[in-house]
């Protein structure tokens, strides 16, 4: 492997432009992490099947493991933390989990949050197996997934009693 | 408003939980250091071998190499109880994926470049990858130098001149006059598979070797006492030389208990001049490198009478340990020990062996053999109480362990909840009633000792907002452990909950504990706080009498305030207390406490013979299910799991360890298996190709709690942890026999073992797996 000549990128990252130095093979996973100070996306298995890296490009759900950093220029790139403001209320999503013991280790937490964000973007009152579904490509070794599953239906139920 | 109500008991709110929520809570990886080097480890293509020449002239040319190790760079070995593993591998290879070269460079790029160029000549010796095989005198020796190796003899035995690395012996009354007087004798042989923990988060390690000799790892290590010890033990040093820091960690389930990317880290920061050095595990190197739940065999022979008593029992286990020893001398004890099951059996033989192979390295995992002996003698159960025509709940209480008998280990527990488990169990699933049609059910129930001895210790400090921070070595790894000692703290402080914080897991900080395993942290942990935090309030109690100008016995505590019992208006509030500020007038409150078990005793060596837990885990579990006979498909409908908590602390934590243990159950009976090839290679080394359960495979789950309080647990409460692991492969086997009359001995139970067992399908037309 021949190491390839640096150049600057400019990400959008939770809102936030940031101007990388990276090469052309780099992963947005570790762009994102070690580049734009988001450690909390996560790395799991470095080839698309633990979903711990999941991250929203212009609102969808994507690996970032198996992203190009270069090819996420141009679009807004969501992590967990654009879920609420620092000092701001707790995105509906993250209170349910926290509140309905969703959360065991967390290393998976980010990326499940927002593979079902997504999922109440487009569906406000989803089944169980759309959840499931939603959800089916983020590994859990912690919770069984019975709780996640029960959070974010919890979660669409409150979203949707607060703007009706 | 103000109260003096428990904390313990409700669903608590998990105290990290919204960092994890927000994305701010830190694990190993997300650590960073100027000047930080990144390592790459070149790892043996073989599975066994002599390294006749490695060459690295090539690999240090590239521009941003900075240091490059091989074993005799460090010549050092590690594994407790038995020395037995290198750094990096010294003049020989054992398995595919043993470390041979560490690369510490720049960034990835170069690392990863560099490791391209080393090259390295192995000569093939014949590799043994078959414990059965291993196990003779006949196969080539894994070890040969065994003999040279550090061990502690007073904890296990070796037979020279073999592969077996421990013999573990239990003998208890007399098992041939046992089997001569049984109506019936059942035998029956048990396979567990090698299967990978799975935990999400890669195991991580910065080290940093100062100038001044003193050497730091930021580690995803579950037992950072006990990993300090090993490393320094290794480095001929104290262990304070050694300081381990653990942050939270995306879960552990053994795999990060002991050694394991520590070493490699290490070895780079030893010749990295200051600069600190992180390694990473990719996925591969997890499913290859870093540690399996090993493969056992089990043997089982009992003798019943005609009404269903078991009075004697002969279990033989084969514990395939791979290339080095890790936990296998230890856990060939517990688990062969284990493999006689909840059940008062007076007449007792167990020989257990752990054997050497050329393959990936077992380490500890959830529940430390329980899993894999349940299934046998859980299998065996039900096996026997078909053939005899006794119901398999009723068949479980005759022979079940109540308070006042003793253990194959001759010990007479405390509080044994196992009968109320079982109840609670065939209650919650209408045992009594005839079973759904075209359905299979079975209840299963199991006991898993704690480790010992087992010391642990805590401090405690008044912060001077009246707040207090307790500084323990247990590590978060998810189950839940900040939480319950943060209720533990309150309660004995009489303290608000969020008036607690826990510092954990610096080995420069946190004071000696042995291991966060075993499910001993809420038992032995929980106690240590408990202490220390009695000793914060005695001092607490003490000034507050002096500004309160009242008798101590007047003065109670809650709601993070002293109050005079019947005058409200005289209140000292903690922060008035705390003695942190220059010219306070009192000193700090600074508490200490320490637990170890003053009542287990060493095993005899020669008969298995000891008090050697200091308290049980008692679980009964049951399974509805229905099988596709065309298909294999196994659908399960329904887990009821129920556990003896002594005392249920947090009703969310026990609710969330029980149903993720009976996943992990779920996922090892029917799907996961480390699949290696004829060479000793994993074929299926990332999480796309083995196969786990996902959000769709783990059905309703009823968590039951059955409290027979511990006399000697903090406020009567024992572990949970692993409870919920075992016992579900067999009851899945057994409620598959009940649906379709087959019976699997042999994990995973797929679909292909199904239909052959049925007759379907032919074991020559099973592809094997290559």
């Amino acid at each position: 492997m021949s190491k390839s000549t640096k150049f600057e990128i400019e990400l959008n990252v939770d809102g936030e432009v940031i101007e990388v130095s990276i090469r052309s093979h780099h992963l947005l996973v570790d762009v994102l992490r070690n580049e734009c100070g988001r450690v909390c996306v996560k790395e799991g298995c470095e080839s698309a099947s633990c979903g711990a890296c999941t991250v929203l490009i212009d609102g969808t759900p994507r690996l970032s493991c198996i992203t190009l950093a270069v090819d996420a220029v141009g679009t807004d790139i969501c992590t967990v933390e654009s879920l609420s403001a620092p000092a701001g209320p707790l995105h509906p999503l993250q209170a349910s989990f926290i509140e309905n013991h969703a959360i065991q280790c967390g290393f998976c937490t980010p990326g499940m949050l927002l593979s079902a964000s997504a999922l109440l973007q487009a569906k406000s009152n989803p089944t169980a197996d759309e959840i499931k579904e939603a959800i089916c490509g983020n590994i859990c070794r912690c919770t069984g997934y019975v709780r996640i599953i029960q959070s974010i239906a919890a979660a669409a139920k409150a979203i949707h009693r607060s703007s009706p | 408003m103000i109260s003096n109500a428990s904390v313990l008991g409700a669903r608590i709110e998990q105290v990290d939980a919204r960092e994890k929520a927000i994305g701010s809570a830190v694990f190993a990886a997300d650590i960073s250091f100027p000047h930080m080097l990144f390592a790459k480890i070149v790892r043996s293509p073989i599975a066994h071998g002599i390294i006749r020449k490695i060459d690295i002239s090539r690999a240090a040319k590239v521009k941003g190499v900075r240091t490059i190790v091989t074993g005799s760079d460090v010549p050092y070995r590690y594994n407790l109880p038995l020395r037995d593993q290198p750094f990096l591998a010294i003049d020989k290879v054992r398995y595919v994926g043993e470390g041979v070269v560490a690369i510490a460079a720049d960034d990835e790029d170069a690392a990863n470049a560099a490791a391209l160029l080393v090259d390295i000549e192995y000569e093939q010796l014949d590799a043994v990858f078959d414990p059965e095989v291993s196990r003779l005198q006949s196969a080539p020796l894994v070890h040969p130098d065994f003999k040279d190796y550090w061990l502690d003899s007073a904890l296990f035995t070796p037979i020279p001149n073999s592969n077996i690395l421990s013999h573990f012996k239990l003998r208890r009354g007399d098992v041939d006059a046992g089997f001569g007087e049984a109506d019936h004798i059942f035998e029956g042989t048990y396979k567990a598979q090698a299967f990978n923990h799975g935990a999400l988060e890669p195991h991580a390690a910065i080290a940093l070797f100062d100038r001044g000799g003193q050497l730091t790892v930021w580690s995803s290590q579950q037992s950072p006492w006990f990993a300090a010890d090993d490393l320094a033990l290794a480095l001929g040093w104290p262990v304070h030389r050694v300081r381990i820091i653990a942050p939270f960690l995306g879960g552990g389930f053994g795999a990060k208990h002991g050694l394991k990317a520590e070493p490699l880290a290490v070895a780079l920061a030893l010749k990295s001049q200051g600069r600190p050095v992180k390694y990473v595990m990719t996925r591969e190197e997890v499913f290859t490198s870093s540690g399996v739940r090993g493969a056992v065999i089990v043997k089982q022979k009992s003798g019943v009478t005609r009404d269903g008593r078991i009075i004697a029992r002969k279990t033989e286990v084969i514990w395939d340990t791979g290339a080095y020893a890790d936990v296998g001398p230890l856990l060939c004890r517990n688990g062969s020990y284990s493999s006689t099951g909840p059940y008062k059996i007076p007449n007792q033989w167990v020989d257990g062996y752990c054997v050497y192979t050329n393959k990936v390295v077992t380490s500890a995992f959830r529940s430390y053999g329980t899993m894999e002996m349940s299934f046998a003698y859980e299998s065996h159960m039900d096996e026997i109480a078909r053939a005899i025509g006794v119901d398999p709940v009723a068949i479980r209480q005759m022979n079940l362990l109540e308070e006042g008998d003793a253990t194959s280990t001759g010990e007479t527990p405390k509080a044994v909840g196992l009968n109320q488990t079982l109840e609670a169990c065939a209650k919650e699933m209408n045992w009594s009633s005839s079973k759904r049609p075209g359905t299979g059910r079975a209840i299963v129930s199991t006991a898993k000792s704690s480790v010992a001895p087992s010391g642990s210790s805590a401090f405690i400090q008044m912060n001077d907002d009246g707040t207090f921070n307790v500084m323990c070595s247990t590590t978060e790894m998810g189950q839940g452990s900040r939480t319950v000692m943060t209720q533990i703290a309150a309660e004995t402080l009489g303290a608000r909950l969020q008036d607690i914080k826990i510092i954990a897991s610096d080995t420069a900080v946190t004071p000696p504990d042995r291991s966060t395993s075993s499910s001993r942290s809420t038992f032995n942990m929980g106690n240590a706080i408990l202490r220390a935090c009695e000793d914060a309030r005695n001092q607490i109690l003490d000034k507050a009498a002096d500004v309160l100008k009242a008798a101590r016995s007047d003065l109670e505590i809650f709601e993070s305030a002293v109050h005079v019992r019947g005058d409200q208006s005289r209140i000292a509030y903690f922060k008035h207390l705390a003695g942190v500020r220059p010219g306070s007038p009192y000193g700090p409150v600074v508490g200490r406490g320490t637990h170890v078990p003053a009542d287990t005793t060493p095993f005899n060596l020669e008969t298995g013979q000891g008090r050697i837990t200091a308290f049980w885990l008692y679980s009964s579990q049951g399974v509805e299910l229905s099988v596709d006979t065309d298909t294999g498909k196994v659908t399960l409908h329904r887990i009821v799991s129920a556990h003896d908590t002594g005392r249920t602390l947090n009703l969310a934590s026990c609710e969330g360890q029980i149903e993720g243990g009976v996943a992990i159950g779920v996922s090892t009976a029917l799907f996961e298996d480390l699949i290696l090839d004829e060479n000793g290679r994993v074929s299926n080394a990332s999480i796309g190709e083995y196969l786990m359960a996902s959000s769709f495979d783990i059905p309703p789950i009823t968590a039951l709690l059955v409290e027979v309080p511990h006399p000697n647990g903090p406020y009567g409460a024992k572990g949970i942890g692993e409870g919920p692991t075992t016992g579900i492969s067999a009851a899945i086997a057994n409620a598959i026999e009940d649906a379709i009359g087959v019976r699997i001995r042999d994990l995973p139970i797929t679909p292909e073992k199904i239909l052959t067992a049925l007759g379907k399908l032919g074991p020559n037309v099973i592809p094997k797996p290559s």
